[in-house]
């Protein structure tokens, strides 16, 4: 058994989600090398090369990677997973668009959003939204595996002792003259608050804000106090009411923080999935029959109207 | 220009799926199956295109069992010009269904492939990229705007930190976001108008692609935890959880 994790930086940082993978890794009682994709990577290699399960880093460092295009770097990669029995990645943007191509050219399959490792060979996901969940057997030679990292805590044993960290030189594939990389829009509520999927605390609000303004006087606001992350639901964002990079659910983020305080939310199946893995859960509607009173911890039946402005008046 | 589509049979997702008594699997051989609702809006898409004057034909491709005519025939009823299906009675994996578009795209060489993002059964999100790779064509997924200008596609694509723009050059391979655009309902005489439109069956097997070894599920269980929720009367209890919990709050 040999492993390899591939991963990225976040805004030239640590990628958080690469300490849940490592929980993963660890399951399997096995250390793991790592591959490191960006730019200016000798700090984060070095901080990588400090956790205990780490046997090697390799770090695909170049100008070109700045910002990452995976048709790119894939067949490179392809060609360095040969070695390994087993390649894990998270289930982030980098995850979801990189390993599928990556196991594709070297002819294996993948499973995405593992929640449990069981076996070197049997793991655990949702399917059906997660109304189910299925243990599979992989039986490829090759195992590729995103993972669903709120499942995971973060793992944070660190060795006394650095694990080596060598360099690969990029080789960029000829894909690159067709991908023409225009920018990023960072959303207004990312970078100037909580990262949303890592956050300990998180408040959302659904379509019962009605608007952008309620939304952010009343759930950002309330977010803020609490230091928490801010979420908000598919039908909210098909509104209008908050942009899609803080929607939680099955065609949003997945988020397993210590308190989900869910403010107006019904709880289609569909947002559920996204939260399931909460600790705690708080729910305020005003109707006692809505859905997100089943996967609630504590719940109050009240107008969000009401209480939302009186929690804020408390924590202020 | 030529768009191929994809068009997945799903269970429906009004229907709650569940485990089999003995916890092999799931029962979904009775439910209710439907178009994929991120392949309603890949071909939405592809159909504004043709009605936008850029597209001249719409194809749309379906890989399953027999019943997967019916899903073929709503992409028909929505006004996509002609269906495919390759026919297979085996549940194939996401590697082999791209492998399979891959084949088709060969034969019928569009400019641009849409697809949905996921498919809302196993959410495995892996054939877009996985086409894309083995075509060695440029991709763009989650996408939620594009543009063709001449043989170049714009794309906003919905990401974590927010949303980013890239152009590739056609062909290529996209993948749809639920904010792609709002799918059209079908009406009904269109739906018997795309009762005579034929569709054109593919054996799998015709298609020689090698047979993977399939991954087994051992068991089924129940994903719902239900809890049991201990209402609160006022905002003093909620805050009471909240500084239990966090420490001191406010």
């Amino acid at each position: 058994m040999k492993v390899l994790v591939i991963t990225n930086q976040y805004k030239g940082g640590l990628n958080l989600s690469l300490l849940n993978v490592f929980s993963a890794v660890n399951a399997l009682n096995v250390k793991c090398d790592v591959i490191v994709v960006g730019y200016q990577l000798t700090e984060v290699a070095n901080l990588i090369a400090s956790y205990a399960l780490v046997d090697k880093v390799i770090t695909l460092d170049d100008a070109r990677l700045s910002h990452i295009i995976v048709d790119n770097i894939s067949k490179q990669l392809a060609d360095e997973v040969k070695s390994y029995s087993h390649i894990f990645m998270a289930n982030d943007d980098f995850g979801k668009n990189l390993l599928p191509r990556i196991a594709a050219l070297a002819n294996y399959g993948q499973l995405s959003e593992v929640t449990k490792v069981i076996s070197a060979n049997v793991y655990q996901k949702f399917v059906y939204t997660g109304n189910v969940l299925i243990e599979v057997e992989v039986v490829d030679e090759i195992k590729f595996l995103t993972i669903r990292c709120a499942n995971f805590d973060e793992y944070n044993a660190k060795s006394g002792v650095a694990a080596a960290v060598e360099n690969l030189p990029y080789s960029e594939s000829q894909l690159a003259h067709k991908i023409n990389y225009l920018g990023v829009e960072y959303s207004s509520e990312v970078g100037s608050h909580v990262d949303l999927t890592h956050a300990k605390v998180v408040v959302t609000g659904g379509r019962s804000l009605l608007t952008k303004e309620n939304f952010d006087s009343h759930i950002r606001r309330l977010a803020k106090l609490l230091n928490a992350g801010v979420g908000s639901t598919r039908a909210a964002v098909e509104e209008g009411i908050t942009s899609n990079d803080c929607q939680v659910g099955q065609t949003g983020k997945t988020v397993s923080p210590d308190i989900y305080l869910a403010v107006g939310i019904s709880g289609a199946v569909q947002h559920i999935m996204g939260m399931k893995g909460s600790r705690m859960v708080i729910a305020i509607n005003n109707d006692r029959s809505a859905p997100i009173f089943d996967y609630a911890d504590y719940g109050m039946v009240a107008d969000l109207f009401t209480v939302v402005p009186e929690l804020i008046n408390k924590l202020s | 220009m030529k768009i191929l589509v994809g068009a997945k049979k799903v269970v429906d997702p009004n229907i709650k799926v569940r485990v089999n008594a003995d916890n092999s699997d799931v029962d979904i051989e009775h439910s209710k199956m439907s178009l994929n609702p991120f392949d309603e809006n890949a071909i939405e898409e592809a159909l504004r295109l043709k009605e936008s004057g850029i597209a001249t034909e719409v194809v749309a491709l379906s890989i399953g069992d027999k019943k997967c005519v019916e899903i073929l025939r709503t992409a028909l009823a929505r006004g996509a010009d002609r269906a495919i299906l390759v026919e297979t009675e085996n549940a194939l994996e996401p590697l082999t269904i791209a492998k399979v578009f891959k084949q088709i795209v060969l034969r019928e060489k569009p400019d641009l492939i849409l697809l949905g993002k996921q498919a809302i059964d196993d959410d495995s999100a892996q054939v877009a990229p996985m086409l894309a790779s083995l075509l060695d064509y440029p991709q763009s997924t989650c996408v939620s705007k594009l543009e063709i200008i001449g043989n170049k596609i714009k794309t906003r694509r919905e990401v974590d930190v927010g949303v980013e723009y890239l152009e590739l050059t056609l062909p290529a391979v996209i993948s749809a976001d639920l904010q792609l655009n709002q799918p059209r309902f079908v009406k009904l005489p269109q739906l018997m108008l795309a009762r005579k439109k034929s569709i054109e069956q593919i054996s799998f097997d015709e298609l020689a692609i090698p047979v993977r070894g399939v991954n087994r599920v051992l068991k089924a269980i129940d994903g719902e935890i239900k809890k049991d929720c201990q209402m609160l009367d006022n905002v003093a209890g909620i805050l009471e959880i909240l500084r239990n919990k966090m420490g001191r709050v406010g």
